[in-house]
């Protein structure tokens, strides 16, 4: 019994000094972000600039609707200064993690909390009675709103906001790297819109659908879905049907992702007479898309070449 | 060293740690000025920064004018209403000692709510309907950041040592619990009312250390004769982040009386590691999990001292279906009484709110069991730790 006391009893000891040392290692410290996905993490180090260090929780090629709750997610968030996640039930696992977090000003009502996607428009929104009957849906709407422009400037602005809320001595740094995002933002998708008007007829079959927002900005037209409803594994007949659509309105193009096993996508792909395409919906999730400008760039050019190389 | 006593190190440490917490709460340094090599760039770009003001004025209104569903919701006031969740598990069973005594039955409902209390705290209660009674399973409020860096949990919950103990049924990996678990904690868990504080530091490489004083409910060595002593247990646990998961080990101790007199205890000691990489998505799940424990009583009441062991694999091998096996054993007296068993599982899960998973056991080489499983999830559940 004594020795499981003193065990105790020292434990207490270490915790108890524990908060003494990190707080002697805050002072002069950068501004701690930490988002939930690279893309949040890029537009808050791209609007924080050498004033903030950034570090996203999910990993670019991990499915953000089911990510781990792993200790070192909470180790994490309970350093930061500023946590910033899209919200609208994209990232149910959060919730676990605010519930123990012990950082108060990290936490839902914090000064450094922020729900990015709030503002959003959101596409897909179910009317009538929502229930699983409709498989994993989102209540408010497709939450996978970042990769449409006008909402990743929103995204982008009220992540300036809650920097200056939690430095607000970097105010003009913000907004003035923040424009700067912003402008890159909207020549990266007018770009984007060129080059895809090299594609005559651009439809394509989604695997999930977290591209929708994409596809709506630069004009594409969703034809079908692997999954039948979302989250819900497709059956033999639904991929028949899948199939047999392809071949008789030849459509080009079968569109997956990293997150996602391609077996299924790349089996209708190839026997429906279509091209496999895979995007990436995170920052980094692809070779050469470091930044969200890169990725909606390499998202295009990876459609045009599919759906260019299938005529 | 009396109860009286352990209360005042308890009190004592408590407001040590009270006092502490307040230089936490204080606000960050102001940052550092704008660098000079930064303010050209600045003046290039306030009149693009005018231009885009407006247009981002614009976007809000809009925004403003229709209101996302969360925000419909909010002005309902159901927002306010705790999350609720139903699992429903119910278990069919095939003995090789008589099969024609199949046992059908609702294995256990669990009804969970929680939700956030106030800034400062949130609660957790689930009620479980076993056996045709009603049982509160965990009532507690974690309040975490009361004792900042430090988070107090109150109330009844499943106390958290180990990897198996502190799961919710539906959660386990297989059907059933491991020996060990059962001979040395509880069957289905060891469950206490008290209190627990936590902390967890670090990075990708993150240490969490709990500790807590509890008074065991049920079904366990520590609750014998209707004891009500205090039952001790701390959890040392270091984690190394690998990709989309990681390892763990841990190390647990708990130690209780057991007798009403309290003057004969016993002291349960265990190793743990955990192994998991891959995810549901890319269907490449795989989970290696393993328990060691060790339990030791004093005086005449050897015939609990033991232990035992399990080893568990699992591997998604498709989109819907998981294959999963574990072998393990339990000595009681250190051999005098050892159970082996194994065990081979496959789960088909259709949907993350419906699985099916089908079990064979064998114990000691020569009876088997066969059981048929089924969950059904209702509503939001918490998502449960790594």
């Amino acid at each position: 019994m004594s020795r499981l006391l003193s065990m105790f009893t020292q434990s207490l000891l270490v915790l108890l000094l524990l908060p003494v040392l990190a707080g002697s290692a805050q002072a002069d410290s950068p501004v701690r972000v930490i988002t939930t996905t690279t893309d949040l993490a890029y537009f808050a180090q791209s609007i924080g600039g050498e004033r903030v260090t950034v570090e996203a929780l999910a990993r670019p090629t991990e499915d953000v609707h089911h990510v781990q709750v792993k200790p070192s997610l909470l180790a994490k968030l309970n350093r930061a200064d500023l946590f910033i996640r899209i919200g609208l039930d994209l990232e149910p696992w959060v919730d676990a993690l605010l519930l123990r977090v012990t950082r108060s000003s990290v936490r839902p009502g914090g000064v450094g909390y922020l729900v990015a996607g709030t503002g959003c428009h959101l596409l897909d929104a179910p009317t009538g009675r929502v229930d699983r009957s409709r498989g994993d849906v989102h209540p408010a709407g497709n939450p996978h709103c970042w990769l449409d422009p006008h909402n990743a400037a929103k995204i982008a602005q009220a992540a300036c906001d809650a920097l200056i809320r939690v430095d607000p001595a970097g105010r003009a740094l913000y907004e003035a790297n923040c424009a700067a995002l912003i402008v890159r933002m909207k020549s990266a998708m007018a770009e984007a819109r060129a080059l895809l008007k090299q594609v005559p007829d651009a439809r394509v079959i989604q695997h999930h659908a977290s591209f929708v927002y994409l596809f709506k900005a630069l004009g594409l037209q969703v034809a079908g879905t692997i999954e039948p409803q979302p989250g819900i594994a497709p059956g033999a007949g639904h991929l028949a049907r899948l199939r047999e659509q392809i071949a008789t309105e030849q459509i080009r193009a079968v569109v997956t992702e990293p997150s996602l096993n391609q077996r299924t996508a790349r089996s209708v792909a190839e026997q429906g007479g279509a091209l496999l395409v895979t995007l990436g919906q995170h920052v980094d999730s692809l070779p050469g898309t470091g930044s969200w400008e890169a990725l909606i760039l390499e998202n295009t050019r990876r459609l045009v070449t599919a759906l260019k190389g299938a005529e | 060293m009396s109860l009286s006593h352990r209360g005042r190190l308890l009190a004592g440490s408590l407001a040590f740690l009270l006092a502490l917490s307040g230089g936490v709460f204080a606000d960050s340094e102001p940052a550092a000025e704008i660098p000079e090599t930064l303010e050209a760039r600045i003046d290039a770009l306030e009149a693009e920064l005018h231009r885009l003001r407006a247009e981002l004025a614009e976007l809000r209104a809009e925004g403003e004018a229709t209101p996302s569903a969360p925000a419909a919701r909010a002005a309902s006031g159901s927002v306010f209403n705790p999350d609720l969740s139903i699992n429903a598990l119910t278990t069919l069973t095939f003995d090789s000692r008589d099969l024609s005594d199949a046992r059908f039955g609702v294995d256990e409902i669990e009804v969970a709510l929680s939700g956030v209390v106030d800034p400062f705290a949130s609660y957790f209660a689930s009620l479980v309907f076993r056996d045709d009674e009603v049982e509160i399973e965990e009532a507690y409020a974690t309040l975490p950041h009361l004792i900042s860096p430090l988070s107090l949990t109150l109330g009844r919950r499943l106390v958290p040592v180990g990897l198996w103990n502190p799961l919710h049924k539906h959660a386990w990996p297989l059907n059933n619990e491991p020996l060990v678990v059962q001979s040395f904690l509880g069957a289905p868990h060891l469950l206490g009312t008290g209190a627990t504080f936590e902390g967890t530091w670090g990075a990708d490489t993150a240490f969490t250390l709990l500790g807590g004083v509890a008074t065991a409910v049920e079904s366990s060595q520590f609750t014998e004769d209707g004891l009500e002593h205090p039952l001790w247990y701390a959890r040392m646990q270091g984690f190394r982040e690998q990709g989309t998961g990681g390892l763990q080990v841990g190390l647990n101790v708990l130690h209780g009386p057991v007798n009403p007199e309290a003057t004969l205890g016993a002291t349960t000691w265990g190793l743990d590691a955990k192994w998991r990489t891959g995810s549901a998505a890319q269907q490449n799940r795989t989970l290696l999990q393993a328990e060691y424990w060790r339990n030791e009583r004093d005086g005449l009441l050897s015939n609990f001292s033991g232990q035992g062991a399990y080893l568990l694999a699992e591997r998604q091998v498709a989109r819907e279906w998981t294959l999963g096996g574990r072998i393990e054993f339990a000595d009681d007296s250190f051999g005098a009484e050892r159970t082996d068993r194994w065990s081979l599982a496959a789960t088909w899960q259709p949907s993350e709110f419906q699985r099916w998973r089908l079990q064979l056991d064998q114990i000691d080489g020569r009876d088997e069991q066969v059981t048929l499983q089924s969950l059904f999830t209702l509503g939001p559940h918490p998502a449960h730790p790594f």
